[in-house]
């Protein structure tokens, strides 16, 4: 994989592809049938301090060419995360982000806090664009300034990786360069974008949530956009993340400005789609590096 | 899931069997196993096609060598597309996925409800020769019973029902079931597993149905609460689980 290898911040990835959070579970519940080399990195599902039960059901939508979904954060919680998970990373010998959704300053702080030490944890990636949540998420995003009194308070207790996840229902320039001001290593472009789809019958949502995030091909177009805007208003590095589904989707999203890929959706439908891309990408890159085409976009 | 489980095959048969009920047969690239309860995640836009993006999750009917089959109503766009396909086409599928239903002694009572039906007849094949098999088998109406010739098995006792009365008894499959000595095996909607737990307190796994995004554990869009207090998933804690095992939230 020579030519299938950046630096950003204090990690190389190599592949520069990772699963979008929330789309691989922790990881270990791969472990049967997925090839972990296929990915530069583990990006985990949304964690927080206590263990969330999600929402109810129906938590997911199929629309067209994509889908929309309300779990709600569902996670183990940091001190289960931290007995049952660890070991698994230790083995694997793969950089593992974790996202830390909270849903206060503190609560991000307590987590960030509590993994600083831990050296199977590579970097964070903060989730202040969930959509799905009624505390924390999305709310973060709507004053930039709580963002960067965030980031300042992090940056305090870790030197790790940092990656802050954007999302469209934001001032997402102003969020992005707030973040390059307070050192961020890197934004993550796009999260789910709230949407909704109704059953004409009974006159409701067909989720229970309402509103949910929508994922896959349909945002592909808006994703792509997202990132270039992105990568031309600040130096940082941005990962893109947008119903990639093929190579040349890859492909689009690296000549738009992103460093590295998040797969999310598509992973759901093939999980072969990490090794298809790289498969594609080394073909078609025939001996260049991947960086020669980074933010091509004429 | 196994690291070869994204099976390609071909459509060898695909038959309408009763009023928007589909017999689908898959002839795999190799042989097949699959346990009682298990399901495939079955990809119905033609590759290289995203849209409907989603697998959906059925309920193997019966499997032989390479030979796969599905039972299936026609509900929305995924089924309708399936529906059309033809002899010969190209499909891809993801299993046999999930856990399975657990094989007891003695008497076993079936419970269907609709397409429920897929999901018990291996099972009812696997018990034959363990015990005495019933089926208590509830649908609408009668275009929508599938005939007892197409199952893999023979039960012992057969009781079928349909709502409006077009067929066998009249009402719902609930409305004559009896609590025995037995254990009991149900598939069928929600609503027909909530007032089985709610009505007899008996020994019984169900199969569970949800949307499902991935089939394999890492989307958590299927869960069921349980009486841990938490969610479990259907895909890979389930679909079966025994029934005193749900916490319903209704």
């Amino acid at each position: 994989m020579g030519g299938l290898k950046v630096r950003i911040g204090p990690l190389e990835f190599s592949p520069p592809l990772m699963p979008a959070s929330g789309t691989f579970g922790y990881g270990d519940e791969v472990k049967g049938f997925f090839d972990y080399s296929h990915i530069g990195a583990i990006v985990t599902k949304g964690l927080s301090l206590k263990p969330k039960k999600g929402n109810r059901m129906p938590r997911i939508i199929e629309t067209a060419s994509g889908m929309i979904n309300a779990i709600g954060l569902e996670n183990i919680g940091l001190e289960k995360f931290m007995e049952e998970k660890i070991p698994f990373y230790r083995e694997l010998k793969k950089p593992v982000i974790v996202n830390i959704a909270g849903e206060s300053v503190d609560e991000f702080l307590k987590i960030a806090d509590a993994l600083e030490r831990i050296e199977e944890i590579s970097g964070f990636e903060l989730n202040i664009s969930c959509p799905n949540v009624d505390r924390g998420g999305i709310e973060f995003s709507r004053s930039p300034e709580a963002v960067r009194i965030l980031i300042r308070e992090l940056k305090k207790i870790t030197k790790k990786f940092l990656s802050v996840k954007i999302s469209l229902d934001s001032d997402y320039l102003l969020i992005a360069r707030i973040c390059e001001e307070e050192g961020v290593h890197a934004i993550t472009a796009i999260n789910t974008i709230r949407a909704m789809e109704i059953d004409i019958y009974r006159m409701r949502s067909k989720i229970s949530r309402k509103f949910g995030g929508l994922s896959g091909p349909a945002i592909k177009p808006i994703a792509l956009r997202v990132v270039h805007e992105v990568a031309k208003a600040t130096s940082l590095p941005v990962i893109g993340v947008g119903g990639i589904c093929s190579w040349e989707d890859a492909l689009q999203f690296f000549i738009a400005g992103a460093k590295a890929l998040q797969v999310g959706t598509c992973f759901f439908v093939n999980p072969h789609i990490f090794s298809e891309i790289i498969y594609g990408l080394e073909k078609f890159l025939n001996g260049r590096s991947i960086e020669e085409f980074i933010g091509r976009l004429e | 899931m196994r690291s070869d489980s994204l099976i390609k095959g071909k459509v060898s048969e695909n038959i309408r069997i009763g009023e928007g009920i589909f017999l689908l047969r898959i002839e795999a690239e190799r042989k097949l196993q699959a346990r009682p309860g298990q399901f495939i995640m079955l990809k119905v836009s033609k590759p290289p096609g995203l849209d409907p993006l989603l697998r959906r999750p059925f309920a193997v009917f019966d499997i032989s060598e390479n030979s796969l089959s599905i039972l299936y109503k026609v509900t929305g766009r995924g089924t309708k597309i399936m529906s059309e396909m033809k002899k010969e086409e190209e499909v891809d599928f993801l299993g046999p996925l999930g856990n399975s239903f657990p094989l007891c002694n003695g008497k076993a009572i079936l419970v269907a409800g609709g397409s429920g039906i897929a999901t018990l007849n291996m099972l009812g094949k696997a018990l034959s020769g363990r015990g005495k098999v019933s089926l208590y088998y509830g649908v609408k109406t009668r275009g929508e019973a599938i005939p007892l010739s197409l199952l893999s098995f023979v039960p012992d006792e057969f009781i079928l029902s349909t709502e409006d009365g077009s067929s066998g008894k009249k009402g719902l499959i609930t409305d004559f079931l009896i609590r025995e000595e037995a254990t009991y095996y149900m598939a069928g909607p929600l609503s027909m597993l909530r007032e089985i737990s709610h009505r007899f307190k008996l020994k019984a796994f169900a199969s569970f149905e949800e949307r499902m995004g991935c089939g394999f554990g890492v989307c958590m869009g299927c869960g069921i609460f349980t009486r841990e207090g938490r969610y479990k998933r259907v895909c890979v804690d389930g679909p079966v689980f025994p029934l005193d095992e749900i916490e319903w939230e209704d």
